[in-house]
């Protein structure tokens, strides 16, 4: 990452200004803000209760009073897919939380004390950024056993080491800047300094990257659902209701053509950010 | 601007290639079944004890009796022409066929017999049990299963059990005789063959397993030597088609002669779909609820009053007629329909109101407690619906669905909640599900699934262990109608289905016959017109 | 003279020996990141709630049984002997037997290699014709319609839920329109009359001579290869575009235009051949990702290959083939990996995946 960029970023600032020059950006924060209200109002939203059975309801298409039709329990799959919304989300977001800071700590530990530190966290990093991270977390969640937490956990310890790499170039090359020299210079070292000082400094392109990742994210989590590694029957989640939909697709093909858009929406919201955040860090990759 | 050209023709040269017409028929003395077969582990049959292989084994192998395909209460002659009950109905004394021989040319001798036993008790795989009935072990089988002469083969039993009894023992698959001669040639390390059986077979049956590639096919090929007569076919094909979708689709558009295994909803879109035929029968297969009584973090799984009450909270209807459509009747005791002593009893309706003044009466609220079941369908459908109808009688479910090996060592360690899994009878007497379901004696007992249950019966086992030495059929039968009453009214099971098998054949398929347990399967006098 | 020839003759020297070094990196790369995947493999064997010991002798085993089976397992062992040996047994192939097939879980994977490497071999082919394609359209006219086609095409290919694009496809080319062969990679008909000669089935179904045997491999190959083409198209579009707009800037492309010369002829003879390695690098990271795409892929369509392997062994919570797979894929994925980093050197660290 070049200086300028860096520069650039310093504060959120420019980012506001940009994203309403960049529609991307906009369609796309929209999209993501818009499925975090629907997932926060859920139950005012829902029709019916994601998880009530009318048996003698099973596999309806599209009608006034399921809009999308219902699964393979005569459960109404609109309401499954507003509520689905969450496990989502609170996949992504619990790896988020646990993958960035993970990835940026080491970063910028090997990034400003380099030398031996550097060389053995890089070499860490290298190997594990070498690895099949989706294969990696469906092992890990196939040993574990299914279940949320193993799915987000999974996947966070395979994510980390993208940020890692970035935070340390950017580290790197702030070692050298006059800022940093004059923070030094007032006596601010150690954690501190790395956190304090250091840290706001990566924050930014770190959540540029994460925007790109979490669009991956939602399809891996949804993927996890769909092998039947996510969340527990009968909570709905958006994977699972196409691994739900597989068996009659060829007749009832709504069951599982629905969840799918969903994910297609959600993780083209997340593309679209970093799109427009990407245009605006540096035009030439747009 | 050029790459644009390359490019579009490209693209369009690709889809000219591709797009050719998909669908060719069946080679018409080949048949091709489309069915999972990732079950299949080992097709030794002293050792397989997965649908697949168990589906394969009357195929390959012979018994010396068989049930009759026609009438599975009537036992018939395979290998043995005719037996003899000794004075002391503690052995059967069996005259072999003449000249019959294995599929290697080796004939059937009383040798293969004693061999074939020996093994099976020697290696003391998974369905060993059903020959431990008889009292075998390893070191009193030599001593009980003997040669008499070179047509003659005395088969002897050490437990208190009738001479029918031990015949229905002998129609299990583990009774299969093996060409001991070339089994025998093929042992290492004190095997008896077994790690050469698991791909490949050495019977008498009327064909032979040829190929066998795990998670892909199993081909049978014609045996036209068999003692069974030659099959009409020259050879059978299982495909292993994992999806039921998939499966639905290649019989549809005639790239398999049968499916097996569709679910409900494959089976109703296929109605009235010309050329193809779906066959039902009825099966053994019954599926059940079991309470683990012992369980300690929910006590109130070993009160009489919940197993009341949650005989209200199932709603059979709605599984047997809507979520498994066509694919199971409601059935409430513990032996099928279709077996000697069974009685068709069906008491219990979905009452949730009923069920909540019975849990009210007993001083029971908020019970909450863990279902695990296999995570393969139809299992992951039935535990959500009997969570949503467990909810209507205020009681809580957590579905946790499993792979099958990890549920069975649960139910086996009795670390578990409750689950709802399937059962299927392993010979054809009352005794197999009766020993089971209602015969549990605490821990110094057989670990049977009322152990598992940690139920623990005197009375009802006491009438099991009676049934058993009874000889008159007639007799037993009524002791059997005693004892499904009492595990009906109360027991830590809920009986809920018995499974009706749809088969779909395309009407190429003539002469396919199926019988009630999951190993009468007979491929030899199918034909193709 | 000499001085120019002993110079020309260091400069081939110096570039050997760094060739040399980088190979060496490379195979330290490689061999780092294989010693990792056993360390991680051989940590989530003992973390699964599985008892190995019941998975080997059967739930109904005796106490002695057990025991005697425990202790030649060696799993008596203190963990870093335990550890010793496994790395050891992986490094020599053997990964022990599959509890689901029964058979050692090598065979089951060289068996199903073949399978994988086809299907992610004809993808990302036309991956990447599609991808390199729409790229060098989206370069040379930036900002235009085209550019925003291309933009959405691979923001979908971004996008997309692969396993649920592939029970669409079936749906619509297979189930209704009767356009592509079924799941499989034959239809069964044809499965008994081909002998298997490399694996790879539409060469054997080649080297059969039979071209309808031929025509039927390549209708099944046809939808899964396309649906994971279309999902490494994004990746390799959205990059090519970038190299050449960056190119394009460049000024000896200006001074080139300059001349004269025709865009054909700046693409051709100026552009490609500088964007080469970074086209290079990007289809075999595409490759890489490809062989991961796979599982989902070969599940829906049920090719049988490694990533079907895998998931039926998740299913079955089959321990030894689920990290067998993960190894054979984890060292295909590294190999690809730093092999990118080996011919092109330090890369933007931004266009690592």
């Amino acid at each position: 990452m070049s200086l300028a960029a860096t520069a650039r970023s310093r504060s959120f600032a420019p980012l506001l200004r940009f994203a309403r020059r960049s529609p991307a950006l906009a369609l796309g924060s929209s999209i993501v803000g818009l499925v975090i209200v629907i997932a926060l109002v859920a139950p005012l939203v829902a029709p019916y209760d994601p998880t009530f059975q009318t048996m003698s309801d099973r596999l309806q298409p599209s009608s006034v009073a399921h809009w999308l039709g219902t699964d393979g329990f005569g459960r109404d799959i609109l309401s499954r897919l507003i509520y689905g919304t969450r496990p989502t989300l609170l996949i992504i977001s619990l790896v988020a939380l646990i993958m960035a800071p993970l990835g940026i700590a080491i970063g910028i530990v090997a990034g400003y004390y380099g030398g031996i530190v550097d060389r053995i966290l890089m070499r860490f990093t290298d190997m594990a950024m070498s690895f099949p991270r989706l294969i990696l977390a469906f092992a890990f969640v196939a040993v574990l056993g299914p279940g949320l937490l193993n799915a987000a956990l999974a996947l966070a310890v395979t994510s980390w080491p993208p940020y890692a790499r970035q935070a340390r170039v950017e580290t790197q090359a702030m070692r050298r800047s006059d800022y940093m020299a004059s923070v030094e210079m007032l006596g601010i070292r150690g954690p501190r300094l790395l956190f304090g000082h250091v840290l706001p400094l990566v924050f930014p392109l770190a959540i540029v990257r994460m925007a790109l990742d979490l669009a991956g994210m939602v399809l891996i989590a949804a993927g996890l659902g769909f092998l039947g590694l996510g969340v527990l029957p009968p909570t709905a989640e958006w994977g699972k209701m196409v691994a739900d939909g597989t068996p009659v697709i060829f007749d009832q093909w709504w069951v599982a053509a629905s969840p799918g858009v969903a994910i297609l929406i959600l993780s083209l919201g997340f593309n679209l950010m970093a799109d427009g955040l990407r245009d605006i860090m540096d035009p030439r990759h747009g | 601007m050029t790459f644009r050209w390359t490019f579009a023709a490209s693209l369009l040269g690709s889809v000219a290639l591709i797009s050719v017409p998909a669908g060719a028929a069946t080679p018409p003395d080949v048949l091709v079944v489309a069915q999972s077969i990732d079950d299949a582990v080992s097709f030794d049959p002293a050792e397989g004890y997965e649908l697949t292989p168990f589906q394969t084994f009357n195929n390959v192998y012979q018994r010396l009796i068989e049930s009759s395909e026609a009438d599975p209460t009537k036992i018939v002659g395979a290998l043995a022409e005719s037996w003899d009950v000794a004075a002391d109905g503690k052995s059967i004394t069996f005259k072999l066929k003449p000249g019959a021989a294995f599929v290697s040319g080796n004939p059937v001798r009383p040798e293969d017999v004693v061999y074939s036993f020996v093994r099976a008790v020697k290696l003391g795989k998974t369905p060993v049990f059903i020959l431990q009935e008889l009292g075998w072990k390893p070191d009193n089988i030599e001593a009980l299963v003997t040669k008499v002469d070179d047509s003659h083969v005395k088969v002897g039993w050490a437990a208190d059990v009738g001479s029918n009894f031990a015949l229905a023992i002998l129609t299990a698959p583990i009774s299969s005789v093996v060409d001991g001669k070339e089994v025998a040639a093929h042992a290492s390390n004190g095997d008896f063959g077994n790690a050469w059986l698991k791909t490949v077979s050495a019977g008498s049956g009327q064909f032979k397993l040829t190929r066998f590639v795990p998670h892909e096919a199993l081909i049978l090929e014609a045996n036209p030597k068999s003692p069974a007569g030659a099959p009409k076919l020259k050879s059978v094909i299982l495909k292993n088609v994992a999806d039921a979708a998939a499966r639905r689709l290649l019989v549809e558009q005639g790239d398999a002669d049968i499916a097996r295994e569709l679910g409900a909803d494959q089976i109703a879109s296929l109605a009235g779909k010309p050329g193809i035929t779906v066959k039902e029968t009825p099966s053994a297969q019954q599926d059940y609820i079991i309470f683990n009584s012992a369980s300690k973090s929910v006590p109130a799984l070993s009160n009489p009053a919940f197993w009341e009450a949650a005989r209200y909270l199932v709603d059979y209807d709605g599984l047997a007629n809507k979520l498994l459509k066509g694919q199971y009747t409601i059935h409430q005791t513990f032996l099928p329909v279709g077996f000697p002593g069974a009685i068709d009893d069906k008491p219990f309706a979905l009452d949730p109101a009923k069920a909540k003044a019975i849990l009210a009466k007993a001083g029971l609220t908020d019970i909450k407690f863990k279902l695990t079941v296999s995570n393969q369908p139809p299992f992951t459908d039935i535990a959500q619906a009997l969570q949503s109808s467990f909810a209507l009688g205020g009681v809580a479910i957590e579905v946790e669905p499993v792979v099958n090996s990890e549920l069975y060592g649960k139910l086996r360690s009795r670390s578990y909640d409750a689950s709802a899994l399937y059962w299927f009878p392993d010979y054809f007497d009352a005794n197999t599900n009766a020993s089971a379901f209602a015969f549990g004696t605490g821990d110094d007992g057989p670990h049977t699934v009322a152990w598992r249950a940690g139920w623990n019966t005197p009375d009802i086992s006491a009438k099991t262990h009676s049934a058993i030495v009874e000889q008159d059929p007639a007799k037993r039968a009524v002791l059997y109608a005693n004892i499904q009453k009492a595990v009906e009214a109360s027991s830590p099971f809920v009986f809920m289905l018995q499974a009706k098998e749809q088969i779909v054949l395309s009407n190429k398929v003539k002469n396919y016959v199926q019988g009630i347990t999951p190993d009468q399967i007979y491929y030899g006098q199918v034909e193709k017109k | 003279m000499t001085l120019v020839a002993s110079s020309i003759v260091y400069r081939r020297r110096s570039w050997m020996l760094a060739a040399g070094v980088g190979l060496l990196r490379w195979l330290g790369s490689i061999a780092i990141g294989l010693a990792g995947l056993i360390l991680v493999t051989f940590i989530f064997a003992h973390l699964s709630p599985v008892d190995p010991v019941i998975k080997v002798v059967g739930d109904k085993a005796t106490p002695e049984t057990y025991a005697a089976a425990r202790l030649a397992l060696g799993l008596d062992q203190p963990l870093l002997l335990q550890f010793g040996s496994y790395a050891g047994r992986v490094l020599t192939g053997d990964f022990g037997n599959a509890w689901s097939t029964g058979q050692p879980v090598v065979n089951d994977l060289l068996r199903a290699f073949p399978a994988t490497f086809e299907l992610a071999t004809v993808a990302i082919v036309m991956g990447a014709i599609a991808g390199v394609g729409l790229g060098l359209i989206a370069g040379l006219w930036p900002g235009g319609w085209r550019d925003a086609t291309v933009r959405v095409v691979s923001l979908l290919g971004y996008s997309v839920p692969i396993f649920w694009l592939g029970l669409l496809a079936l749906l619509l080319f297979y189930a209704r329109l009767h356009w592509f062969g079924g799941p499989g990679r034959q239809d069964v008909t044809y499965e008994l009359m081909t002998t298997h000669v490399t694996g790879l089935m539409l060469i054997d179904t080649w080297l059969s001579g039979d071209s309808a045997a031929f025509r039927d491999a390549v209708s099944h190959i046809g939808l899964p290869a396309l649906v994971l083409a279309f999902y490494s198209t994004a990746g390799i579009a959205r990059l090519t575009r970038a190299a050449i707009l960056e190119e394009l800037h460049k000024e000896y492309v200006t001074t080139a235009r300059a001349k004269g010369a025709s865009q054909a002829r700046i693409v051709i003879r100026h552009i490609l051949p500088n964007i080469r390695a970074a086209i290079i690098t990007v289809i075999a990271l595409a490759y890489a990702v490809l062989l991961e795409g796979a599982v989902f892929t070969e599940t829906v369509f049920a090719w049988p290959g490694i990533g079907r392997y895998l998931t039926i062994s998740l299913f079955a919570s089959d321990v030894p083939a689920i990290l067998g797979g993960t190894l054979v894929i984890g060292v295909c994925f590294i190999t690809l990996n730093t092999l990118t980093d080996f011919i092109v050197g330090g890369l933007d660290p931004r266009l690592k995946p």
